[in-house]
């Protein structure tokens, strides 16, 4: 991109340049008034400097440009910034300055990159890495070239650039589904019949059915028409529903320890990367966050992707409290995950109501272990009274039916999905 | 005026290549006076810790001019305590002088923690060894002129001044009148 837009500033001579003047004129004024030849030999390196910088002054500005290699990253993922100063054959180095957030890596470390200019041209290069998902902003880069001895210097200042991150899933599997038979769309099917695809047997036929359903050589046989009954395709809508209310406990990036935001993020990453890809519904809906993020069910690769950039749209810190909204996005769902640290009862009160609507809900706990680690000993034991506080709170949610499970990865949801998928068969009394 | 939170801050994040260059160019803005004490009338503690004291100064905010006042103290202080002396204390004082420069216009270039790249280092230190031996040979040629005792000449002095300021106009023309780029 051009650099039109932002700020230059042209060829402006350098305190260098003026301590060349000042240190060959001085001496050789001296040398001639008091007849001192040795201050000629003085002089003799700073007039020739000076009349390099003099002979090699650019007349006008370079032309800059700069680009991004990837606009899109994932946790731990790096791209290239790069910037080319040309058109000027008298640019002897060419220096670029990046200033990014705490979660962006520079390679070279300190975020200052220089290379000497060649045939006009300079090309400036460093790496970015990513540490963590969200958006990553880098700030105006500085960017400033000079001339033979740093005589003159030219500046300019690109306009800020941000780098989407989105976020890695964990590490997620479950064998466990939440219906009781295999199926087609995604891993599970309808239990009763209806348009699909998979044969379930052949019936006689039936006002409104198809017309290509009709089984010719079974109806001849029989006198009378059949057709070839299908399973009705249904797939599984997994609704998950993200508290990013707090960012709670130390996060270190991708490398090091996770906040509980970090671990919803990943976990609710890594239940949409298991049921996109194998052709369910998966929906997400925050709460909490600064702005809301809305995703309405669908399956696929696509779909994971607008899920992870969603989420990695998240800013936690909003207003507390799931509201309606949330309910009537989830209410058509097979099963709903809520993660959330469960640091605030509304969580959990809100979960409840969800079951009480007759929805499948599992409440995944992300609260981080080290969470109650803390340097202020009045700080630990108020999040220790807190820890015990939370810990009933869970033990009441469990008896009301809604499982809450901590995430580990793979597994974390089979007991609860088996539980699901049996209660189901079963007769429910549904609050309405 | 310089802010001692802002030179604390420079030292702290000053990379290893900036240690090593701001020490260099310390090191050798030392050598000037003490040079000059072994040239003239003896060594001047008082000469010795302001130059030292500016040229620590200077590698802190290198892009300011406290790094002018190090050449005029030392200017002056070999102008006071030398008699004409065209001897080799004079080129290793203009050497000092000019790697104090040279190394203080480097590093002003870039912030404290950056690490110049090699390709770009090597360019200034061929640039610096050529300007070393035009010094050298200054030298020589002051050298040769001052022992034969050759008479001043104003009309080759003003001949010298025009050839010189003529080939420099010269040169700078036609870069000047190159067709600016977009």
């Amino acid at each position: 991109m051009s650099q039109d837009l932002t700020r230059t500033m042209p060829w402006q001579p350098t305190a260098a340049l003026l301590r060349a003047v000042a240190v060959t004129v001085v001496p050789i004024v001296i040398a001639l008034i008091s007849r001192r030849p040795d201050l000629l030999i003085v002089a003799a390196p700073f007039a020739v400097v000076t009349a390099w910088s003099m002979i090699s002054k650019p007349t006008h500005a370079p032309r800059f440009d700069d680009a991004l290699g990837h606009p899109t990253l994932r946790e731990g993922d790096a791209t290239t910034w790069r910037g080319t100063v040309s058109g000027v054959s008298d640019a002897d180095l060419a220096i670029a300055v990046v200033d990014h957030d705490a979660w962006v890596e520079t390679r070279p470390a300190c975020g200052v990159v220089t290379a000497p200019g060649d045939a006009g041209r300079a090309a400036l290069e460093m790496a970015l890495r990513s540490n963590r998902w969200g958006v990553r902003t880098i700030e105006r880069v500085h960017v400033v070239a000079v001339s033979p001895w740093a005589a003159f210097g030219w500046s300019t200042v690109t306009a800020p650039r941000s780098i989407a991150t989105l976020p890695v899933p964990g590490v997620f599997d479950v064998r466990a589904s939440p219906r009781p038979h295999d199926g087609l769309v995604g891993l599970h099917r309808s239990t009763r019949s209806g348009d699909g695809n998979e044969f379930a047997g052949l019936r006689a036929f039936r006002s409104g059915d198809r017309m290509r359903r009709i089984n010719w050589p079974r109806s001849v046989r029989v006198g009378e028409l059949q057709v070839n009954g299908t399973w009705a395709d249904l797939d599984t809508h997994v609704a998950l529903v993200v508290d990013a209310t707090d960012d709670l406990g130390i996060s270190e990036g991708i490398d090091g320890r996770a906040s509980s935001l970090d671990v919803t993020v990943r976990a609710a990453g890594a239940i949409a990367e298991h049921y996109a890809t194998r052709g369910e519904r998966v929906s997400l809906q925050t709460f909490g966050a600064r702005v809301g993020q809305t995703v309405p069910p669908a399956s696929g690769r696509a779909q994971l992707r607008r899920v992870l950039d969603r989420m990695s749209r998240i800013q936690p810190g909003g207003a507390a409290g799931m509201g309606r909204p949330a309910v009537r996005q989830v209410a058509g769902s097979r099963m709903t995950v809520l993660l959330s640290p469960l640091i605030s009862p509304d969580v959990l009160d809100q979960a409840v109501t969800l079951g009480r609507r007759g929805l499948s809900v599992v409440v995944i706990d992300t609260l981080p272990e080290d969470v109650i680690d803390q340097d202020d000993d009045l700080t630990a034991i108020a999040w220790r009274i807190r820890l015990l506080e939370r810990r009933r709170e869970i033990r009441m949610v469990a008896a009301a039916g809604i499982p809450v499970v901590r995430w580990r990865g793979p597994g974390s949801l089979d007991q609860v999905i088996r539980d699901i998928a049996q209660r189901t068969t079963g007769p429910r009394m549904v609050r309405r | 005026m310089i802010d001692p939170a802002d030179v604390t801050a420079h030292v702290r994040r000053m990379s290893p290549q900036r240690w090593s260059l701001a020490f260099t160019a310390v090191a050798v803005a030392t050598l000037v006076p003490i040079t000059t004490g072994m040239a003239g009338s003896g060594q001047s503690p008082v000469i010795l810790a302001i130059v030292v004291g500016l040229a620590g100064a200077s590698v802190t905010q290198p892009d300011s001019h406290v790094a002018l006042i190090v050449p005029l103290v030392a200017l002056w202080h070999w102008t006071a305590s030398t008699e004409a002396s065209t001897g080799p204390w004079a080129l290793v004082v203009a050497l000092c002088l000019f790697a104090f420069h040279t190394l203080v216009a480097l590093m002003a270039t870039t912030p404290p923690r950056a690490t110049i790249d090699r390709r770009s280092c090597a360019r200034w230190l061929r640039r610096s060894l050529a300007v070393a031996l035009a010094t050298g040979a200054v030298w020589l040629l002051v050298v040769v002129v001052d022992q034969r005792h050759l008479a001043g000449s104003a009309l080759l002095t003003a001949a010298g001044f025009v050839l010189a300021t003529t080939l420099m106009v010269a040169m700078i023309n036609p870069r000047r009148s190159g067709p600016p780029t977009a």
